[in-house]
């Protein structure tokens, strides 16, 4: 049973971290979004 | 009075050399399986001759057992720096008879970009190269990056783990013992494996139209240099070649967990996850990242050579996360990165010197150091304007509370500066042979903080000596200059030690 947990909790860690990875990577990539938008305008 | 090393020395090396050599032989099994299966028996006949050698140099080495196994900190720091050296010699025995290689020293330069995850590549005609071939320069991504030294941990529990593991250039260990740490730092490569193959995969049969097995082939290789930061790619125009924004986003988020350090890692996997953004080098990275993508961006925007939002968006991004994490993969030719004048230079050039996170696969200063350094700065400029007797704190959050010691401070400094230093060193080869200053300065940070993109000077037809300086670049900057320094040592108290 512990050892059933302790997969069960490591899944879901490793999910965590998956959708971790990708939360980063869309803010990033909206960042980029607002600078190209603001020097597009800019320029 | 330097002391000369003794056979006994010798004789841990070597036997510690020899379990080493026999896991690199037993993983390399694994292209031989696939020129089996592809029947392509020409690599065939030069990987049975690669594991020929490393099985019986490990065998070799296994002969010499010590009386004592265990390993003290010069003997660990020897052993990983010659590995380092050792495998990429002995790995590119089937490159050098591909036909591929203009000779062994471009060979070699492949095997060492390969294994130290830097990405630069001296191949030609790469678009026609064997598949096993292609898999054995991706295979060495992901031996490099996970670690083959780390690898020998997992299976061997022998003595002297803790020194083969920092050598290795690790900076923290995540649990109590060496030996489980190393094991889950193969968890979380094989889980990520499984998962990026499958979703790179079906992207590339679903959306790019790959029939199944060439789409698997595709998702694994790009995982290889992806997750171990890397940069090789199975066709010569990198990830240009796929010409998808899902196939770049999904590989962008392959190369942030790359540079993810384990120990972030294990802390999303297993808590405390509250602290996740306390963390100096999360919130270091965050800011250089952000700091070197508005540089590039709008230097981009400034030199006006993508007009359109959508254009810019997606090359200043993808080129900014590759260069940041140390993988090297590109959407644009060479040709193309080389107009990247001024601001957009500097930011990627800063970009590619910082790196990713400590004990990541990625390369660089890294994060960790850059954010000790300026909290050392912060908290020195303080102390001058606070009233005598203040008391600045002096803690900082990384794997739980810990003191900033003037120790740490002066070490993450020194690495930083040889970082400087080394990158300083090929930039001033490459000018001494004629190239610009900006080509000169984005090949050498790229060589030396393993990252891999590329300007147009690394190539079959540039220098010998550069060519050795980069490869020198590549090893040293991987291991962050202590064991290459305690391998230095070593010969030097061979030859004038009494």
């Amino acid at each position: 049973m512990r050892r059933f947990r302790g997969w069960l909790g490591d899944l879901t860690g490793a999910a965590l971290a998956f959708l971790f990875e990708i939360v980063i990577v869309i803010g990033l990539a909206m960042f980029a979004l607002v600078i190209a938008a603001v020097v597009t305008a800019v320029n | 009075m330097l002391i000369r090393p003794d056979r006994e020395d010798l004789r841990i090396v070597a036997f510690a050399l020899g379990r080493i050599f026999t896991i690199v032989a037993v993983a390399s099994l694994l292209p031989l399986a696939w020129a089996v299966l592809g029947r392509e028996w020409h690599p065939f006949a030069s990987f049975l001759l690669m594991i020929g050698v490393f099985a019986s140099l490990g065998q070799l080495g296994l002969r010499y057992r010590p009386s004592k196994v265990r390993l003290d900190w010069s003997h660990g720091m020897v052993v990983v720096a010659l590995t380092w050296l050792a495998v990429p010699a002995i790995g590119s025995i089937p490159l050098i008879f591909s036909g591929h290689y203009g000779g062994p020293v471009d060979a070699m330069f492949d095997a060492m970009s390969g294994l130290t995850t830097t990405g630069l590549a001296l191949v030609q005609d790469l678009d026609h190269i064997a598949p096993s071939l292609n898999f054995w320069r991706h295979l060495l991504h992901f031996l490099g990056g996970q670690g083959i030294v780390i690898a020998a941990l997992v299976l061997f529990a022998g003595g002297g783990g803790l020194t083969l593991y920092y050598g290795e250039a690790r900076d923290e260990r995540i649990l109590p013992s060496v030996r489980s740490t190393a094991r889950f730092i193969w968890t979380v490569a094989f889980v990520h494996l499984v998962a990026g193959v499958t979703v790179l995969g079906i992207i590339a049969h679903q959306v790019l139209g790959f029939e199944w097995k060439r789409a698997f082939f595709h998702a694994l290789m790009i995982f290889f240099a992806a997750f171990d930061t890397g940069g090789f790619a199975p066709q010569s125009t990198s990830l240009g070649y796929y010409h998808s924004g899902i196939f770049e986003f999904t590989t962008a988020v392959l190369m942030v967990a790359g540079a993810m350090s384990f120990g972030l890692h294990y802390a999303l996997w297993r808590g405390p996850r509250r602290v996740l953004f306390k963390n100096l080098e999360t919130r270091t990275i965050l800011a250089t990242v952000t700091f070197t993508m508005v540089l590039t961006m709008v230097g981009l925007g400034v030199a006006g050579i993508y007009t359109s939002v959508q254009g810019l968006t997606r090359q200043g991004f993808f080129q900014i996360i590759s260069a940041h994490s140390g993988t090297g993969f590109s959407t644009l030719p060479a040709s193309e990165l080389a107009m990247w004048g001024g601001l957009a230079f500097g930011g990627m050039t800063i970009a590619m010197a910082l790196g990713g996170m400590a004990s990541s696969t990625a390369g660089g200063i890294k994060a960790l150091r850059i954010g000790l350094t300026v909290k050392a700065i912060t908290n020195q400029t303080k102390q001058l304007l606070l009233p005598e007797g203040a008391i600045v704190s002096t803690r900082y959050v990384q794997s739980g509370r810990k003191q900033l010691t003037p120790e740490l401070a002066q070490s993450a400094m020194t690495v930083a500066l040889l970082y400087v230093a080394l990158y300083l060193l090929g930039a001033g080869v490459a000018l001494g042979y004629g190239y610009g200053f900006q080509e000169a300065l984005f090949e050498s940070v790229s060589a030396g903080a393993n990252v891999g993109l590329s300007v147009g000077v690394a190539g079959p037809s540039m220098p010998m000596l550069l060519k050795l300086t980069y490869m020198f670049q590549m090893w040293a900057g991987r291991l962050e200059f202590v064991a290459a320094f305690a391998l230095l040592g070593f010969v030097y108290a061979w030859v004038k030690g009494k």
